[in-house]
């Protein structure tokens, strides 16, 4: 493909030399439209200049596309009606040129579908489009002799290739070209505004200026195909003809601006890419290199996913997980491979011109950014995944305690609640017959099961508090104030009902903070539990003992806080 | 009186069966879940249900529900919820949805029988029933100012009685003292705590236990 593309650079270039030599030094001896006025010598020049041009900027810029090739030998065509219509050339020459000449049309419209996009019926019938030229153009020569046709202009010269003239069917062949000339011109219409309409917005932003002439193109060669068939003979000097020409020339010169700016746009984007390190700083803040890149390439919805291959997952700058979607009409993918590894995708639209360029652009401009960001995204990745698996083991050890709970309960509870009853029994059939020493050892039992069952609801309160998950953190706390040794008043609680994981926090975080405070001597407590932001805060005034590890584990494991200043401990809890 | 007993545990129900029957009750349905419950209490008309407060499916507040449907769908009969839980917000809650005629007993409770009859007496005679261990936790909390030390002894002793949901006469033959004497404490402690003597039983018990739970 190097090759190639150094063939058509310096093929093009000789090609544009030696066009504009004898254009531009024989207009009187040229007849053409560009011949006609200044103006139209611009037009025709601007045209197949612009195309020439910019074919030479798509084939620097992207060595493996074959649309710089095209560009190329569509310019060389436009200007083949230029040595066609040259007085006393020769006539193979100008045979030649007109042979060449109606590969333009194919060759135009190939452009468009380069860089536009198109499906495969469109494909098909740009290869349809070929074919008839070659065929139709080849077999005019055959038949066609311009010195006897009495409507010749730029071509009245001998005929290399004649074999035998033909004027009817000559006719008949020419007609039909100019028919699939303005076949091809409304499809150009057609196509191009469909495009348009259906394109996502950001590529109609990156493609307008390819699409736009190209439907003027479109609407210029219909006309002239319509010209033709309405008003022959053609001629420069009819105004008609001219301003057609007028607007196919410039259609054509906008048309190449439009694809030279895709690339020029492109490498701008690569510049800024490479700028990249510098923008993203030292240190870039997570989630930072996809609005980067957003800008660079201007597409807004371009998003950067890092595959993580440990946990087999793709997260953003942010370490959330995405789940990056299958490349469609609506969404392309482009890997970043490393030493053979993928190391991200970015998920951008597919009109984005040149994302295999964008990737080697920032293989190597900005791999400290990249690098730096797919780290801290694999960082903040496990460290969700860390404050996920805390969470669940608090979680595992609630649901745990609550069935230890519930089995102190309805098991242990329940057999000293017989044994009591039995007791009850024995004590009313030993009646006044058992004795004084019986009737007192059973009493003592007695009072041993009564015992035995406050401990049992002490220690099954202590495990779980049922009242918390039934009533919320106020009955709850003002039942710990109930039984605290010391003075524990409740301020203002926060009455709306929280989730059961923060609740049962904050009343542990409570609890244990009464124990500490009791402990170290504290004489009296408050607390409050009030709702900031979308935290809950319990406030415990009148100490600052540190809480136990177990709780500061759990409030940690919540992504909350314990602030402790003089005489007040602080715990905030994010309610999720 | 007729009676109707729900709890899960089979020994359990079968013991306060035997003991009511004992004690002359006439225990016309027994019933181990909320549905069981409610079905007992359509049919056998009693006069007071006796109701485990953690029944199956969840082992909850079971008892809570069932004393709402039966004192809402069937305002004559008297609710008395046994419980496990030594909370006043179990209590209070029974107190704030059922006006009058429920109790709230620790299970332990039951198997005194003498008890188990005042309760069920007084809830039979519109009154309210709330276990003294959780009134003494209430009156025995320690507190920063207490309120209650502008109360005399006798006028503590009475205050927690009135909690427990005893009528002034209920209290002047616990205190072994005239009606009038009781009815002057009452008065002094109303008066003393700033509270707004209710004559209804049902509310007199709400306002203290309220006073109590959050001074």
């Amino acid at each position: 493909m190097r090759v190639l593309t150094r063939v058509t650079v310096s093929l093009a270039i000789v090609l544009a030399g030696i066009t504009a030599l004898p254009a531009w030094r024989s207009i009187p001896w040229v007849t053409s439209y560009g011949a006609t006025s200044p103006i139209a010598m611009v037009a025709q020049f601007a045209a197949g200049v612009g195309l020439i041009a910019a074919g030479l900027l798509w084939a620097v810029d992207r060595p493996t596309e074959r649309t710089g090739l095209l560009l190329a030998l569509a310019g060389t065509a436009w200007f083949m009606p230029v040595w066609t219509g040259w007085h006393n050339g020769p006539a193979g020459v100008r045979t030649a040129a007109m042979l060449i000449q109606p590969a333009f049309l194919p060759l135009v419209c190939h452009v468009v579908v380069s860089i536009c996009g198109g499906g495969k019926r469109l494909r098909v019938a740009l290869t349809l489009l070929y074919v008839l030229a070659a065929t139709l153009t080849f077999a005019l020569l055959l038949v066609t002799d311009p010195l006897t046709d009495a409507g010749c202009w730029n071509n009245c010269t001998e005929n290399v290739l004649l074999v035998t003239s033909q004027p009817w069917l000559a006719r008949m062949l020419a007609g039909t070209w100019t028919g699939v000339s303005v076949a091809a011109g409304l499809t150009l219409v057609g196509g191009s505004l469909w495009r348009l309409r259906t394109a996502t917005r950001t590529a109609r932003r990156l493609l307008w200026l390819v699409i736009v002439p190209a439907s003027v193109l479109g609407v210029s060669l219909a006309a002239h195909g319509i010209a033709l068939a309405a008003t022959p003979p053609e001629s420069p000097n009819d105004p008609l003809y001219a301003a057609i020409f007028q607007l196919e020339a410039w259609s054509v010169a906008a048309l190449a601006a439009g694809a030279a700016s895709s690339v020029l746009r492109a490498r701008l984007a690569r510049r800024a890419l490479r700028n990249l390190t510098k923008e993203l700083g030292a240190a870039p803040t997570p989630g930072s290199l996809a609005p980067v890149l957003a800008r660079a390439t201007g597409d807004p919805t371009l998003e950067v996913a890092y595959w993580l291959p440990a946990s087999h997952r793709f997260v953003n700058g942010l370490g959330e997980e995405v789940l990056v979607p299958a490349a469609d009409s609506r969404r392309a993918i482009t890997q970043i491979v490393r030493d053979g590894e993928p190391i991200a995708v970015i998920d951008h639209d597919p009109a984005l011109v040149d994302p295999g360029g964008l990737v080697q652009a920032i293989g190597p401009a900005a791999r400290v950014a990249i690098d730096n960001e797919r780290l801290q995204a694999e960082l903040l990745d496990q460290l969700a995944e860390l404050k996920s698996s805390q969470i669940r083991i608090v979680e595992t050890s609630d649901v745990e305690r609550r069935r230890l709970e519930r089995n102190l309960h309805d098991a242990a509870q329940q057999a000293v609640l017989t044994l009591s009853f039995d007791i009850r029994l024995a004590i009313a059939a030993a009646g006044t017959s058992g004795g004084r020493d019986l009737h007192q050892l059973m009493q003592r039992a007695m009072t041993a099961v009564q015992d035995a069952i406050d401990q049992l609801r002490q220690l099954a309160h202590g495990i779980y508090p049922a009242v918390l998950t039934e009533f919320g953190l106020k009955p709850a706390l003002a039942s710990l104030a109930d039984t605290a040794p010391i003075p524990v008043e409740i301020g203002t609680i926060a009455s709306a009902r929280l989730p059961p994981l923060v609740e049962r926090t904050a009343y542990l975080a409570a609890a244990d903070v009464i124990d500490q405070a009791v402990s170290a001597g504290t004489h009296e407590l408050t607390i409050a539990a009030k709702a900031a932001d979308r935290d809950l805060v319990v406030e415990i005034r009148g100490t600052d003992v540190r809480p136990t590890t177990p709780i500061s584990d759990r409030v940690g494991a919540l992504g909350g806080q314990i602030v402790r200043t003089s005489g007040i401990v602080r715990v905030r809890i994010p309610c999720g | 009186m007729r009676v109707v007993v729900a709890d899960d545990v089979m020994i359990t129900r079968e013991g306060i069966v035997h003991l009511l029957r004992g004690a002359g009750f006439d225990v016309v349905g027994q019933a181990e879940d909320l549905d069981g419950l409610l079905r007992a209490v359509t049919l056998d008309t009693p006069d007071v249900a006796i109701v485990d407060i953690r029944m199956p499916p969840t082992h909850t507040d079971e008892g809570l529900v069932a004393a709402y449907r039966i004192r809402s769908e069937h305002p004559w009969v008297g609710v008395l919820v046994l419980s496990q839980y030594v909370e006043p917000a179990y209590a209070l809650k029974l107190l704030e949805e059922h006006p009058g005629r429920v109790g709230y007993l620790l299970k332990e409770r039951v198997f005194d029988v003498a008890i188990l009859i005042d309760a069920l007496r007084r809830i039979g005679d519109n009154e309210t029933v709330i276990d003294p261990t959780i009134i003494a936790r209430l009156v025995g909390r320690y507190r920063r100012r207490d309120p209650l030390d502008r109360l005399t002894e006798r006028e503590r002793e009475v205050l927690g009685l009135i909690a427990e949901g005893l009528s002034n006469a209920a209290i002047a033959r616990r205190l072994v003292v005239t009606e009038r004497t009781v009815q002057a404490h009452t008065t002094q402690i109303f008066q003393k705590l700033q509270l707004e003597a209710n004559p209804d039983s049902h509310r007199r018990v709400m306002a203290v236990v309220t006073y109590l739970q959050n001074r």
